[in-house]
């Protein structure tokens, strides 16, 4: 500021101002412009959510992510308002010797009778030699998830990359458990509408016992409260 | 403050920012083949006779070549039939047919913009074992993860060097699943019997 009192005209001391405002601003741009940086979701013991069902050895709790603020804290978004359901599945196998095959794809959310939904990008496999396989790659993709969020500049472009990329991430991907093994993660449902209204619906749920082929179903009962 | 310092300070920040905003604009060439390091594997393996179906398209050999793919199950199972798609179809003594991923799924995270960038990039896959019938006997996604800085994973010898790192370490954690996975095993004594 001395230095600035001794220039000599308003002039240069205005000049002198904009040249450091300048240098600030580009020096906040480069170092300023970093993505939001999300937690992952930490997930509770099975136990400790309400919708909890252990069938043949098999633990599963499920927590529909409709709160707002833990959307938001957790995904960067409210998904809800971008109608977007997301469901987060805790798995346990406690059987001694059995194992589970988890398929994601293969769970469903119903509303009423007629409306079912599958998870987001995800057409019911058949497995086998003519046409699973290459089915299987379809599942995964949630890549436009982030497609309703329309981003201007570079700073909420990088958002959207690094909420794609977290829910790519979070996502509950097919696995077979084995005895004491455990499996987490979130399915996402693409859902017209979903934010209008609080409704309850059946979300649905299977493992495959490897041994005896035999599938196990869990249906949970939730409300989909819209909470602020 | 050296005011005649300043001059040619902003032209040089200036300039580096602008050069790294266009290089980190430049196309990061697609499908570049990159070759996985060898696989050497060790221990017993599965007694099981599998047909490796290969996938149809060539866009995945980009990521994991063929030879690895191979090298890989061979190192896993006892007996592995290596099967094209145009290929004949799987023989009458093939136990089970292993798909490796034929889908990848690879996402890219900036964590920054121009040269002050880092960048994430995970890949998943979804290796699946299924019987003669085209029931699935087992199932695993393999995800491998790899973080730096700079631009585009193909663009320099860094970059090339962590799509390395990622490739080998998707293929030792496809090796590592397969092998210990009880549901293969629980199939192998199975048919043993």
């Amino acid at each position: 500021m001395k230095r600035l009192s001794n220039t000599p005209s308003g002039g240069a001391a205005l000049r002198a101002r904009l040249r450091l405002a300048f240098m600030v601003c580009l020096l906040g741009f480069s170092f300023g412009c970093t993505a939001v940086k999300l937690p992952s979701y930490t997930g509770q013991p099975v136990e400790r959510y309400p919708n909890v069902q252990i069938k043949n050895g098999l633990a599963v709790a499920t927590h529909p992510l409709t709160d707002k603020r833990e959307s938001k804290n957790y995904f960067g978004l409210d998904l809800v308002s971008a109608d977007i359901l997301a469901i987060y599945v805790s798995v346990e196998n406690r059987s001694p010797s059995s194992n589970f095959i988890l398929l994601p794809e293969r769970t469903s959310v119903r509303f009423g009778s007629d409306k079912e939904y599958a998870p987001f990008g995800s057409p019911r496999p058949k497995a086998g030699p003519k046409g699973g396989p290459d089915r299987y790659a379809v599942f995964a993709t949630i890549f436009t998830v982030a497609a309703p969020l329309v981003f201007a500049d570079e700073k909420q472009e990088l958002d959207a990359g690094a909420i794609n990329f977290h829910l790519f991430e979070e996502e509950f991907s097919p696995t077979t458990l084995a005895p004491a093994g455990q499996a987490w993660g979130f399915v996402y449902f693409q859902i017209p509408g979903l934010q209008k209204e609080s409704r309850p619906c059946v979300f649905h749920f299977e493992g495959i016992e490897t041994k005896s082929r035999a599938m196990v179903p869990y249906d949970f009962a939730l409300e989909i409260n819209r909470k602020e | 403050m050296h005011r005649h310092l300043f001059k040619p300070g902003l032209t040089l920040l200036l300039s580096a920012f602008f050069l790294t905003w266009f290089v980190g604009c430049r196309s990061v060439p697609q499908n570049e083949p990159v070759q996985s390091g060898r696989f050497s594997p060790s221990g017993d393996k599965i007694p099981l006779k599998v047909a490796l179906r290969l996938p149809a398209t060539n866009v995945w050999m980009g990521w994991l070549t063929r030879e690895d793919c191979i090298q890989l199950t061979r190192a896993v199972f006892t007996e592995v039939q290596v099967q094209d798609p145009s290929g004949e179809p799987v023989g009458t003594d093939v136990q089970a047919i292993l798909t490796p991923p034929s889908g990848w799924i690879s996402r890219t995270m900036h964590t920054g913009i121009s040269a002050w960038r880092d960048e994430i990039v995970t890949l998943r896959g979804v290796w699946i074992l299924t019987d003669r019938n085209g029931e699935i006997l087992w199932v695993d996604t393999i995800k491998a993860r790899v973080r730096g800085s700079g631009h585009g994973p193909h663009m320099n010898r860094n970059g090339r060097q962590r799509v390395q790192t990622l490739l080998d370490g998707f293929a030792q954690k496809s090796y590592d699943s397969l092998r210990s996975a009880p549901a293969i095993r629980e199939f192998a004594n199975f048919k043993q019997k």
